[in-house]
């Protein structure tokens, strides 16, 4: 019996770290191959690599919206199993909160960069395998500079190459060569970034932000704030919805808090 | 020398009241503890600066002792506010174009960026205004919109400055369009902005302003239809064309018909909206007309074929003007989740919901019955009287929450306010139709200032100058958050006491705050007092805190405090728990029938709370009164206005709970100056014949009047008629004096002989203890089944001991019951090693001190147990109690938890029967603990608790502990000769002071201690004619437990306290003290006493004179200030010099009446930043106050005003290739060579920032100038064009 209950545990043991195992490595590898390998047409390579680009940070956008734009979020509250960063924050009672992310729309492009920069230059370096392979010579920088705009409703993406070192493909006579690739996507993040901005510093400068009123002012922007935790803990959770795209960005704010008793 | 059994006895009741005393003492003593804790600045209580957390937290404020470990950098012994990094300003992103406030300077560093020091971000150019995009308005400041102009794509830089969010919101509306040709493609016409067609077609000839495509004059290919469509971001339904423009509002009786002409012209050029169909109306669900507004409750959407009703179909196209008004929508829930209201609500409207009754309500309170005789039908009988008096008391019971529903697209939504009832919904309804009498109503959840009633209580005196406690109860009946409760049990036990309306919520399981101090508010002592009379003691002062009525009384201020007492939760149940009273009847819970606690449980419909005179917290603020007007709430941002009472309503409780303080101390001293005041001494003029008989006469009389009993002023009456009766005795009857005066040396000998005329106290006290839960988990679940009305950890928690919420944060958040496993809680000691030793046996322990002996008299020992198996709560004992529900006195309190100690106070060991100096003898103590887990499984055995006391005698004398004020503050007024001074002793004693060092016996002046019976003199008398109540001997018999009793009642956490007022003549201010302890040996024993050889401080005690008076010697800012945005930030500054050491604590006042502390004071520079004043004129109070009670007082007056000028070009001329600007003002000044419509911050700066202004000119060219001035006022098109002429 003894010996059963072992092996139960042992096989649940495996099976647990086979999940986990699956799932970083779905993460990790195929969703980020799932971005690099993507059919290269060998007579338009700006397609993929903007395409890469465009992929690349539409998915690191996806993924700051339920943080409250953090990648790795640390200064968090736990709601609904989202890590939810205190974009405005104070430790004390009764005192207005302190804005922890001045630059807000600043910080989000540079999450985005530091996501999609890796992944673009993979996909330079596929780009160059694969070329390679059909007897391109290729010759580009490894470092190409990705700078993320965020503008009302989409995201400029735009890459530079060093200016003494753009990607060069050449096979023949033929000489193909490309400085810069400019992409963009619709994403209403900017839109709702500046929102979460208006609702914080109102926070910061007067403990409150009426949702109401924003609401009956602005009926194309839903904004929802639940009280959560206790303590240190404690903080309101606003969630901006854009009514058109669904999409949903979520920030805590503890503000003026008053404790329970002294 | 041997003691009789009767002494014995005596000291063995002696001691066992003396542990009692101890147990009831550590609560006031905890509440003592915890009332300074707000002030009082403790090692574990000191804060550090973190510039960064390790969680990523920036400019954070962390306890002292843990702050290392928690700080990625190295923490700062100070407040951030003295941290340049931590500096809060208000940071400008330039790159943005986004002002946030209250933002620290280490965030605000990088980048395009600049730090400026107003936190409140009141700069010219983080104004907001009108920015004009396109077809698109946005409410954001210049910098933004030159941003957004630029990131839409746009050329036109469009900001109106000084308009209203609703304004722009109105422009967005009106923005002009018109038809936009184009000459070579397939749908050759659209509509747009002028702006737009310009840059898709490349010419303004194209761009038709006002016309529609279809118009027939423009020969487009795009005709009429009778197709609608909705439009992102608009209202209403709008028609379309064949190319899919967007023409005008949808209107039936304008589809296009050749042969009429208002739908001919209907289809050429473009109405507005207030040209369209019903305009003033929504047009809900209308079938002809598509002019929707969402502000009165409709917006274009889908008709749902099947699903919306056919009558409301559209005449043309798939599009109505949707209701979005709310329906049948509950208006009143109960906390079962039973809707006792439904109602209709326009789109926008928000109400409150209670799930209880809230405020305070006025309700018969059945105190008792009087015995009558009445006459039934002619024969005498005997019938109760119900003695009923009218309470007014709070009545949010515990677990009880308000919430605010709203109407918003149609849908109906609740939320709850703040936890705690830190929050409350208030509500305002307007009458919108006179004549149907409609009402829009609006509600907010807003700070409850329940901290500010309580603020009313404390004596301000020490704070604030000038204010007396009728002025802080008028202050509380304006408050709407507040009502004055009169507190009247006795003649001598009553008073005002201001509380809060809606009753404030503490945690229960004291995770996150603690209620318990607020309810100690209402741990109150009464002292009843008692005299001899022939007849035997009789109750004179205070009797009726013996009775029914204080316990209702004291438990009426209690519960209203908050939750605290015994009262009722959200389920309808009352427990009893929080409530103690000693010396009077218990509290039951059939007391409280009558008081029909469970009509709290139900709202009361139509109920509301007072949303309050927002010009009131302005003015407790000092924000000028004028700035609640709505037109200045409004005037820089719709959502910042409204809300800005709100916020500004937190920063009210920042200061008002730092003040919370000892306001328990009232009762006691009513009772005790009213014994003071009412004391007279009778003098005997033994000399003139006739005047000597009438004093005599009077004497016998006072005293004849006493012995019997009688009040003062009939013992005064008496004697006056003595004094006429011997008179006249004497001068008519030939009565003997001598005899008169015998008998009156007679009559004073018995007095004293059968002790007439002693005065004796007893003590009732009251304890207030936060609300205590009912046992068990039973009614969990009546949090999880309210649909409407979400549970939260509070109300959960106060359904029972046992409910726990769990999943918090989550949708499935619930309340549920732990286990109940039927076992009772296991204890085991709680050891504090470092200072004891412990010797564990069955069922309980010994404690001794650290090197295993017994404890010295009067030591405090810190006792404790735990409950090892579960949370549990506990009850302690010096008598072994014969069940859990029969022990009176909590260890330490009702809180579940698995740890429970106090701090006793051992007493000495003659109290424990060690009389005499015998090493080998001890006293011996026993505590007895049981306890009950959260379902009520109880201890059936005690758990004892053994400690020992070293015997006595008591050798050392008396030690100062504390003076108060401290050496080094102690100051006299300027001009003054009065000093009060508190000392504070480490054990019961006796002290005197002198102006030379003597022995204690020399010494001529008297502090009064804490056991002190002079403040009643022997021979004094108090007659209270409506409390005389006969009294039982046996009442009043264990006179040495009342005067222990006094003495621990004084007990304080800084040692027994004993006042005096120095009379400080010819500067001769040095004092030395001596004390005599032990003064319950007095007149008997006096050769135990020790008196301390030695003054304390040896050197004395100097009380340092004021060498001036206190001056306020500068206020700023004072005549005109000129600023260029509303509203102003502006900075008050005094300072001060003289007085006693040269600071002062400053306070200012807008009206002269409610003063505020200056937000940097305690210097000889006080300064204090105000952030929302605006344009007028203004007088500001200032009163300050230092150390030593030295006042001042100063005003000043300004006007401040906005200079919306521009700067005007007086002069311009060139020379040697220069061109030179002069402007009327200070200013600054930037060209282009292109036009006038350009972005200053973008164009070439002149040279020059006063009124010259130069740069270098080239001949044919043009100079288009603007200017600005200190203000930012610049004009909209040029200050002047310059081109310099060959």
């Amino acid at each position: 019996m003894i010996k059963s209950k072992k092996a139960q545990l042992t096989i649940f043991v495996i099976v647990a770290v086979l999940i986990v195992a699956i799932a970083l490595f779905y993460f990790f590898v195929i969703k980020n191959k799932s971005i690099i390998k993507q059919e290269i047409s060998f007579k338009n390579p700006e397609a993929y690599i903007e395409k890469c680009a465009r992929d690349a940070a539409s998915n690191a956008t996806n993924l700051l919206y339920d943080t409250g734009g953090y990648l790795n979020p640390k200064n968090f509250i736990l709601y609904d199993n989202k890590k939810v960063v205190y974009l405005c924050y104070t430790r004390t009672y009764y005192t207005p909160c302190i804005v922890q992310e001045p630059l807000y729309i600043q910080h989000l492009q540079d999450e985005i960069d530091s996501y999609t920069t890796p992944r673009v230059k993979a996909c330079f370096q596929y780009l160059k395998q694969e070329y390679e392979k059909r007897g391109y010579e290729v010759t580009m920088d490894d470092n190409p500079d990705v700078i993320i705009t965020l503008k009302p409703n989409k995201v400029d993406i735009n890459i530079k190459m060093n200016i003494n070192n753009e990607l060069v493909i050449k096979k023949g006579d033929e000489v193909k060569r490309y400085e810069e690739f400019k992409t963009a996507f619709n994403s209403p993040i900017y839109n709702l970034a500046n929102l979460a901005i208006e609702i914080f510093s109102q926070e910061a400068k007067y403990c409150h932000f009426s949702v109401l009123g924003y609401s009956l002012f602005y009926p194309d922007t839903k904004i929802t704030v639940n009280t959560v935790g206790t303590g240190l803990q404690k903080g309101r959770i606003y969630t901006i919805t854009d009514k058109y795209t669904n999409k949903k960005l979520y920030f805590a704010v503890r503000s003026c808090e008053i404790p329970p008793g002294v | 020398m041997k003691e009789n059994k009767k002494d014995v006895i005596k000291r063995e009741s002696i001691c066992y009241l003396e542990i009692l005393i101890m147990i009831v003492a550590t609560f006031a003593f905890a509440y003592l503890v915890a009332i300074p804790e707000t002030k009082l600045v403790s090692a574990e209580m000191a804060i550090d600066c973190c510039i960064q957390t390790k969680n990523g937290q920036y400019c954070q404020e962390l306890p002292y002792t843990n702050c290392s470990s928690q700080c990625n950098s190295i923490c700062q012994h100070t407040s951030c506010s003295n941290v340049a990094e931590c500096e809060l300003g208000c940071c400008i992103d330039n790159e943005q174009g986004n002002c946030i406030p209250n933002t620290p300077l280490t965030l605000c560093k990088e980048g395009n960026v600049e730090w400026k020091s107003d936190a409140s971000c009141n700069y010219e150019k983080c104004k907001s205004g009108c920015c004009v995009l396109g077809d698109k308005t946005a409410f954001v400041n210049s910098r933004k919109c030159e941003i957004l102009t630029s990131l839409n794509g746009l050329s036109q830089y469009e900001f109106y400055p000084g308009e209203t969010e609703a304004e722009c919101i109105s422009r967005e509306k009106s923005v002009t369009k018109g038809a936009c040709l184009f000459i070579d493609k397939e749908t050759n016409c659209k509509i747009t902005t002028k702006d737009e067609c310009v840059r898709l077609t490349g010419s303004y000839s194209n761009f038709y302003e006002n016309y529609l495509c279809t118009a027939p004059e423009l020969n487009t290919t795009c005709k009429p239809t009778t197709n609608t469509t909705c439009v992102d971001g608009k209202d209403e339904v709008y028609f379309i064309d064949t190319c899919g423009n967007i023409a005008n509002i949808y209107d039936s009786s304008k589809v296009y018909n050749p042969s009429n002409n208002a739908s001919v012209e209907y289809w050429k050029r473009i109405f507005s909206k207030n040209e369209s169909c019903s305009s003033s109306v929504g047009n809900i669900n209308s079938k002809s007309c598509g002019n929707c507004d969402y502000l009165l409750g409709s917006r274009c959407n889908l008709y749902r074929t099947g699903v919306d009703p056919e009558s409301v179909a559209p005449d043309y196209g798939d599009y109505i003007c949707r209701d979005l008004n709310c329906y049948h929508v509950p208006l009143a829930i109960n906390t079962k989740g039973d809707v006792l209201l439904w109602g209709d609500k326009k789109q926008g409207e928000s109400w409150c919901i209670y799930e209880n009754l809230i405020g305070n309500v006025t309700q018969q309170l059945l105190l008792g019955y009087r015995t009558r005789f009445v006459i039934v039908n002619g024969s005498p009988n005997i019938i109760k009287v119900p003695i009923i008096e009218s309470t007014v008391s709070g009545t949010d019971p515990v677990g009880s929450r308000h919430y605010i529903a709203q109407c918003l697209d149609g849908n109906f939504s609740i939320s709850p306010c703040d936890e705690y009832r830190n929050n409350i919904c208030v509500q305002s309804d307007v009458v919108i139709n006179n004549e149907t009498n409609e009402t829009f109503s609006f509600a907010s959840c807003r700070v409850n200032a329940w901290q500010e009633c309580l603020e009313y209580n404390y004596d301000i005196d020490e704070n604030t100058p000038g204010y007396t406690t009728n002025d802080k109860m008028n202050e509380c009946i304006q408050n709407p958050d507040c009502y004055v409760k009169q507190i009247n049990i006795d003649k001598y036990f009553k008073f005002p006491y201001c509380l809060p309306k809606y009753k404030p919520a503490f945690d229960l399981t004291r995770t996150e705050g603690d209620g318990k101090p607020i309810c100690a508010l209402a741990s109150q002592t009464c002292e009843v007092v008692y005299q001899k009379t022939i007849s035997g003691w009789k109750c004179i002062a205070n009797c009726d805190c013996r009775s029914k009525e204080f316990t209702l009384k004291m438990n009426e201020w209690c519960r209203s405090l908050g939750d605290c007492g015994a009262q009722v939760n959200v389920a309808g149940e009352v427990t009893t728990g929080g409530f103690r009273v000693s010396g009077a009847p218990k509290l039951i819970v059939a007391d409280f029938k009558d008081l029909n606690f469970t009509k709290f449980i139900s709202p009361e419909l139509g109920k509301v709370a007072d949303p309050g005179n927002l010009t009131y917290f302005f003015k407790k603020v000092g924000i000028p009164a004028d700035m609640a007007q709505p037109k200045n709430l409004f005037s820089s941002s719709f959502m910042g206005g409204i809300i800005g009472a709100a916020g500004i309503t937190y920063a009210l409780a920042s200061w008002v709970v730092s003040g919370i303080n000892g306001a328990s101390a009232k009762a006691t001293t009513t009772a005790i100056s009213a014994i003071k005041l009412t004391g007279i001494k009778a003098n005997v003029a033994p000399y003139l014949e006739k005047a000597f008989a009438a004093l005599a006469g009077a004497a016998i009389g006072y005293m004849l009047g006493k012995a019997f009993g009688l009040s003062e002023e009939e013992s005064i009456a008496l004697a006056i008629i003595g004094a006429i009766v011997s008179y006249l005795g004497v001068t008519y009857w030939s009565w003997n004096p001598v005899i008169l005066v015998g008998i009156a040396i007679i009559l004073t000998i018995l007095s004293w002989l059968f002790g007439i005329g002693e005065i004796k106290t007893k003590y009732v006290t009251a304890t207030c203890l936060p609300y205590e839960r009912p046992v068990g988990g039973d009614n969990c679940d009546l949090c999880n089944q309210n649909k409407y009305l979400e549970c939260n950890r509070y109300k959960c928690t106060s359904l029972g001991s046992a409910c726990k919420f769990i999943n918090e944060g989550t949708p499935s958040a619930k309340c549920i019951a732990s286990t109940n496993d039927h076992a009772p809680p296991i204890l085991a000691p709680l050891k504090f090693t470092e200072n004891y030793t412990y010797n564990e046996f069955a069922n309980g322990y010994e404690i001794k001190d650290k090197n295993g002996q017994c404890f010295e008299e009067w030591s405090d020992v810190n006792l404790g147990v735990t409950s090892t198996n579960k949370i549990s709560q506990c009850k302690i004992e010096t008598k072994a109690p014969t069940s859990f529900d029969s022990m009176l006195n909590y260890f330490p309190d009702t809180l579940y938890d698995y740890n429970h100690s106090m701090i006793f106070k051992l007493p000495s060991a003659n109290f424990l029967g060690a009389i005499g100096f015998d090493p080998s003898r001890t006293g011996e103590m026993r505590f007895y603990v049981r306890c009950q887990d959260d379902w009520g499984n109880k201890n059936p055995v005690d758990y004892v608790i053994k400690t020992c006391v070293k015997p006595g005698p008591d050798k050392t004398p008396a030690l100062i502990n504390k003076f108060s004020p401290e050496q080094e503050n102690a100051y006299l007024g300027f001009e003054k000769t009065n000093f009060s001074l508190t000392i504070y002793t480490n054990e019961p004693a006796e002290c005197k002071y002198s102006f030379s060092d003597k022995n204690y016996e020399e010494m001529e002046n008297n502090f009064a201690c804490g056991g002190d019976y002079n403040i009643v003199p022997l021979n004094a008398t108090i007659i209270n004619n409506n409390t005389e109540v006969d009294v039982n001997l046996s009442e009043i018999e264990q006179t040495s437990d009342d005067i222990l009793m006094e003495y621990l009642s004084k007990q304080t956490i800084f040692g027994f306290p004993c006042y005096t007022n120095v009379n400080v003549v010819n500067s001769n201010s040095t004092i030395f003290i001596r004390c005599l302890d032990q003064p319950w040996y007095k007149g008997t024993n006096e050769s135990l006493r020790n008196a301390n050889q030695q003054s304390q401080p040896p050197e004395g005690y100097q009380i340092k004179l004021s060498s001036s008076a206190l001056n306020i010697t500068s206020i700023l800012p004072s005549g005109k200030i000129m600023g260029g945005v509303e509203p102003f930030t502006i900075d008050l500054e005094a300072e001060t010099s003289g007085g006693a050491n040269d600071k002062a604590t400053c306070y200012y006042s807008f009206d002269n009446s409610i003063f505020s502390r200056f937000k940097n004071t305690d210097s000889t520079s006080h300064s204090q930043s105000f952030n929302q004043m605006i344009t007028g004129d203004y007088v500001i109070y200032v009163k300050c106050v230092d150390i030593a009670g030295n006042i001042a007082t100063a005003e000043t007056s300004f006007s401040l005003e906005i200079d919306t000028k521009t700067p005007k070009v007086i002069r311009a001329y060139s020379s040697s290739g220069i061109l030179h600007i002069i402007t009327d003002e200070d200013s600054e000044c930037a060209y282009s060579t292109k036009s006038c419509n350009f972005i200053y911050d973008n164009e070439t700066k002149m040279d020059g920032y006063g009124k010259e202004h130069t740069t270098s000119i080239i001949s044919g060219k043009t100079y288009y100038i603007k200017c600005k001035d200190l203000y930012n006022n610049l004009p909209g098109g040029c200050s002047i064009k310059v081109e310099k002429i060959q």
